[in-house]
């Protein structure tokens, strides 16, 4: 019994040092009251002075350096748009980058204000990623997808009782969903057991899918919960969007697949985001950019991960024959291998680059310079590459689209 | 005692036991809560409604009976830990977090601020930056060992500082 308590009193210390420690480090990163500040201000210029004085200088991006005090360190600001505790938005951010295993650090500010300093080094595609994820309020609905018969046949028309139009995201589209009545057919992200929903490579054809357990409460009584969603199609909508109509398949384990809609289902990169904002606690409060200052493009950028993916495209996604992603000036072609699965990606765009920033329009010099052996003729770009996984095709003097390889398979 | 008028034959019931024991055995049961399963599986037979057509169906029926009745058991002791830890933590809330339900807060805060500050900044990598015990471990070149014994005797510290000042 004394072990008991003894347990029970470390679980509450434990719980105390997360909660006070957290607030203390919102405390220390909020500014002080403007008597003190003014002090502090004045401190600060007379030690800056002094510093001057005694200190050589350094170089523009020296080790030295902080996100605070370097100008150039990429960032984001944010407010919330609506009532709520910065402190509260700032943890749950933090919580956000720490699911993502993206470094930043994240501090909360007057105003409502929370900014997110990231390390100098940051992958522009890593930025851009965090930077959606983090804006998103992350308030998750899994409401069932209302079956053909009940859908009118004119798509202006209104929801049937029982029923909503929803928006999905990225498109014009709408869809209808059930809004069932009882709060036991209504999933929400308080329903997840947020310590076990990760994504895995679905079987052929499915793509990537995101696993999701219910929590304990939700599966009650056991089988019944199951076999009441198990086949059913879902609507995941976050924030008021579909972001995936999912499939629900029971699992002996008790875990549930969520795979893309459309025939090639998820992509790593979108099942990985959705994972996040299943796993994350949703924000207590909207919140708005009020600045952004990215990465340096070159060198960190790092859109082209060899043999691995170009942008949002990755290898291993299921083979597609179309030659356009629908995005505006993106076009690509894939190359298949015999299992189906795309060993090589050509991207043809202004917009990708290298690690190195070497993208399409590059001139053929800078290709040469980084990558290709010296004295190689530019015409045997095939097969003279010193940097494995990427290929160039030239276009008159310059790049005119590049791959990306799987090792040393594709030619 | 005629034979044919008990539900298993005795000589049956003898051969049967052993495996049932086994059975039970490799559920995890330990010698004795074998033995009383396997009894009060024996029991139920007895009792139930159990027609004997041979060794094989019989000590499939036992098998059953004893592993529904070991995963009861493990549900009655899962309740009566649950029971018992639950107790232990609405006395240890009620002397610590007392009716406002964070009365240890204000101890907590000043504890921490008595502390070093090397065991601070080793429970801020813990607690808030979530570090693991080996990553800590790693970048402070000490064992994952000598970090957990670290970590515990900084908790113990904490724990006892803060009983200390909510005494009455």
């Amino acid at each position: 019994m004394i072990d008991l308590e003894r347990k029970a009193e470390d679980r509450l210390i434990d719980l105390g040092l997360r909660e006070v420690l957290a607030e203390e480090e919102i405390a220390v990163a909020d500014p002080p009251s403007r008597r003190l500040r003014g002090v502090l201000e004045l401190a600060a210029v007379a030690a800056a002075v002094l510093l001057l004085l005694l200190v050589p200088p350094l170089a523009p991006r020296g080790g030295l350096a902080t996100p605070d005090d370097d100008p150039d360190a990429p960032r984001l600001v944010f407010r919330r748009g609506d009532d709520g505790e910065a402190g509260t938005v700032a943890t749950m951010l933090r919580r956000r980058l720490q699911l993502a295993g993206v470094e930043g650090r994240v501090t909360a500010g007057e105003e409502g204000r929370v900014t997110v300093d990231f390390p100098e080094d940051v992958a522009r595609v890593t930025f851009d990623r965090m930077k959606e994820v983090l804006l998103r309020r992350g308030m998750v609905e899994m409401l069932p997808v209302a079956p053909a018969d009940v859908v009118p046949e004119d798509p202006g028309a209104a929801a049937p009782p029982g029923y909503r139009w929803v928006p999905e995201a990225g498109s014009k589209g709408r869809r209808l969903v059930e809004v069932p009545a009882s709060s036991k057919e209504r999933f929400t992200s308080r329903d997840f057991n947020r310590s076990r929903i990760g994504v895995e490579k679905g079987a052929a054809g499915l793509g990537w899918v995101v696993m999701v357990a219910m929590n304990r409460e939700r599966r009650s009584p056991p089988g019944e919960f199951e076999a009441r969603i198990a086949g059913s199609v879902y609507a995941i909508v976050v924030d008021g969007e579909i972001v995936a109509a999912a499939r629900v398949v029971d699992r002996p384990s008790g875990l549930f697949l969520i795979r893309g809609g459309g025939r090639d289902g998820f992509d790593r990169a979108t099942a990985e985001d959705l994972a996040l904002v299943l796993s994350a606690p949703p924000l207590p409060a909207r919140v708005e950019i009020v600045s952004s200052r990215p990465p340096d493009p070159v060198p960190s950028e790092r859109l082209v991960v060899p043999g691995e993916r170009v942008g949002p495209y990755q290898l291993g996604q299921p083979g597609k024959n179309a030659d356009t992603t629908g995005e505006p000036g993106v076009m690509i072609d894939w190359a298949i291998a015999g299992n189906a699965v795309v060993i090589n990606i050509r991207v043809t765009t202004d917009r990708y680059r290298t690690a190195e920033g070497i993208g399409v329009g590059s001139t053929v010099a800078d290709v040469y310079r980084a990558f290709g052996a010296p004295g190689t003729d530019p015409d045997e770009h095939d097969g003279a590459l010193a940097y494995p996984g990427i290929m160039f095709v030239p276009d008159g003097d310059r790049v005119g689209s590049f791959r990306v390889h799987y090792g040393t398979e594709e030619r | 005692m005629d034979e044919s008028t008990i539900r298993i034959p005795e000589r049956a019931a003898r051969a049967l036991r052993r495996p049932l024991v086994r059975y039970l055995r490799l559920l995890g049961c330990d010698a004795a809560r074998a033995e009383d399963l396997a009894q009060e599986a024996f029991v139920a037979l007895l009792d139930g409604p159990f027609e004997y057509r041979g060794e094989a169906p019989a000590l499939a029926w036992l098998r059953e009976t004893a592993r529904r009745k070991f995963l009861a058991g493990l549900r009655e002791d899962a309740r009566r830990r649950a029971e018992a830890w639950t107790d232990a933590a609405d006395r240890v809330w009620d002397r610590l977090a007392g009716e406002s339900g964070g009365d240890h807060l204000p101890a907590l805060r000043a504890c921490l601020a008595d502390l070093p500050a090397a065991d601070r900044r080793l429970l801020e990598e813990k607690y808030v930056e979530g570090r693991s015990r080996a990553a800590i471990a790693a970048a402070t070149g000490k064992t994952e060992k000598a970090v957990k014994g670290r970590l515990e005797r900084v908790r113990n510290r904490l724990r006892e500082c803060v009983k200390r000042r909510l005494r009455p």
